[in-house]
């Protein structure tokens, strides 16, 4: 039996996340395959991923990829200094906030045809997707990850995102004008847990 | 002494969690007023709350409060183990995604910050009423959200939880709530809690 239990569904970016998490510290996993609203009633807010690890149940992911940084061994996913460690909290919560709510709430999941979205809508959420990753493009041009020189959890959540963007016309655009971006893209895709878990996910539409 | 100096506004509920973490760990701060709109400079993100500890510069409430448990002494703002942490986590994830995303923004629509359409209005408030009976069951398990000690998690429900009672349709899902009343009430006699009432309450647009 495998050392943890995942579930979620791969396309899922936040449950990628989790497995791209036990993956680099090389933790054992088994992704049971489960869709939003199932992993209630254990998760009363219904959502995925989920994790267990013996008795123990877990929700929301950040919470979950700190937890498998710190009780398992493997490379660390955070700096382990107090400022690189906060720096690395820092980007991880812009990730899961702004670019959460930008990029992947307003522009991916409605062109994925996941949640009802208008062109309007979609249309402004573009331009404040504009802006946010104009943020991150700038930060990679001084840092090779987003917490420093090392992968951290906060490249972890970008992953599942950004790795989106070719999909959608306007995201490539956006993508393909952030050479930063790009060049961290590149580095992460390069990584066998990136492989490994690549969604092969084009929306619901295609 | 000032150790630190935080950039933010009372009213703005993460702010009020950061200056809570500062009273709780009797960590002393001076409180530099900034609106979101003119705090590019420090958080290109333009978010309240962001502190500066030296030459430390760290936005996102989440990284602060861990940056100020970690640095500084004083009660600790998470328990000491692996899965009370995690718990900690996962209960700070819940009201800074589903909670946030449900009843501030509902209060900010109310309040005139943040107009939404009728429609969006109803759906962030039939969201609350989804969401803080969650909060109330688990409440009505332990005395704080994470056990028996308060932790960072309380820190971020209470500064939105206080303002349930001045907008009536949130009042009356509070109502409904009898352990959430309970932890209110226990939350609201901490000196921490009385230190960091805004002075300048919001108003309910017309």
């Amino acid at each position: 039996m495998a050392t943890i239990q995942i579930y979620g569904v791969p396309p899922s970016p936040f449950t990628r996340a989790t497995r791209l998490a036990a993956r680099e510290k090389g933790v054992d996993y088994e992704l049971v395959p489960t869709r939003p609203g199932e992993t209630a009633p254990v998760n009363p807010l219904g959502k995925i991923p989920m994790m267990k690890h013996g008795d123990f149940t877990l929700y929301e992911s950040p919470a979950i990829v700190r937890y498998i940084d710190r009780t398992f061994d493997g490379p660390p996913l955070w700096p382990r200094d107090a400022k690189g460690s906060a720096l690395c909290d820092q980007w991880l919560s812009v990730v899961c906030d702004s670019m959460v709510q930008t990029a992947l709430a307003g522009v991916i999941a409605p062109r994925f045809g996941i949640i009802p979205g208008t062109e309007e809508g979609i249309q402004v959420a573009l331009k404040r997707s504009e802006r946010v990753v104009g943020i991150f493009d700038k930060h990679l041009a001084d840092h090779r990850f987003l917490a420093g020189e090392q992968v951290t959890a906060a490249d972890l959540f970008l992953v599942p995102i950004f790795f989106y963007f070719p999909e959608i016309a306007e995201l490539k655009a956006l993508g393909e004008a952030s050479p930063n971006c790009g060049r961290w893209a590149r580095d992460m895709g390069a990584r066998p847990s990136v492989k490994a878990t690549d969604p092969q996910f084009r929306g619901l539409n295609r | 002494m000032t150790d630190i100096k935080v950039h933010g506004l009372p009213p703005s509920t993460f702010t009020r969690t950061v200056l809570l973490a500062c009273h709780e760990k009797r960590i002393g701060y001076e409180l530099v007023p900034v609106m979101p709109n003119d705090i590019a400079a420090i958080n290109p993100f333009r978010k309240i709350p962001a502190i500066t500890h030296g030459d430390l510069v760290l936005y996102e409430s989440t990284a602060i409060l861990r940056y100020l448990d970690r640095t500084f002494p004083g009660p600790k703002l998470w328990p000491d183990d692996s899965r009370g942490i995690a718990l900690c986590d996962q209960w700070i994830s819940a009201i800074c995604d589903s909670l946030v995303h449900a009843a501030l923004r509902y209060m900010a629509s109310r309040y005139g910050f943040l107009p939404a359409p009728a429609e969006m209005q109803q759906q962030y408030l039939d969201k609350t009423r989804e969401f803080l009976p969650i909060f109330d069951r688990q409440l009505g398990k332990t005395r704080y959200l994470a056990g028996e000690a308060m932790t960072a998690a309380d820190l971020f429900l209470a500064p939105l939880y206080f303002y349930f009672p001045d907008i009536p349709e949130l009042k009356a899902i509070a109502d409904a709530a009898p352990n959430c009343a309970r932890w209110g009430r226990e939350m609201a006699a901490r000196p921490s809690v009385l230190a960091t009432e805004p002075a300048d309450k919001p108003r309910l647009a017309a």
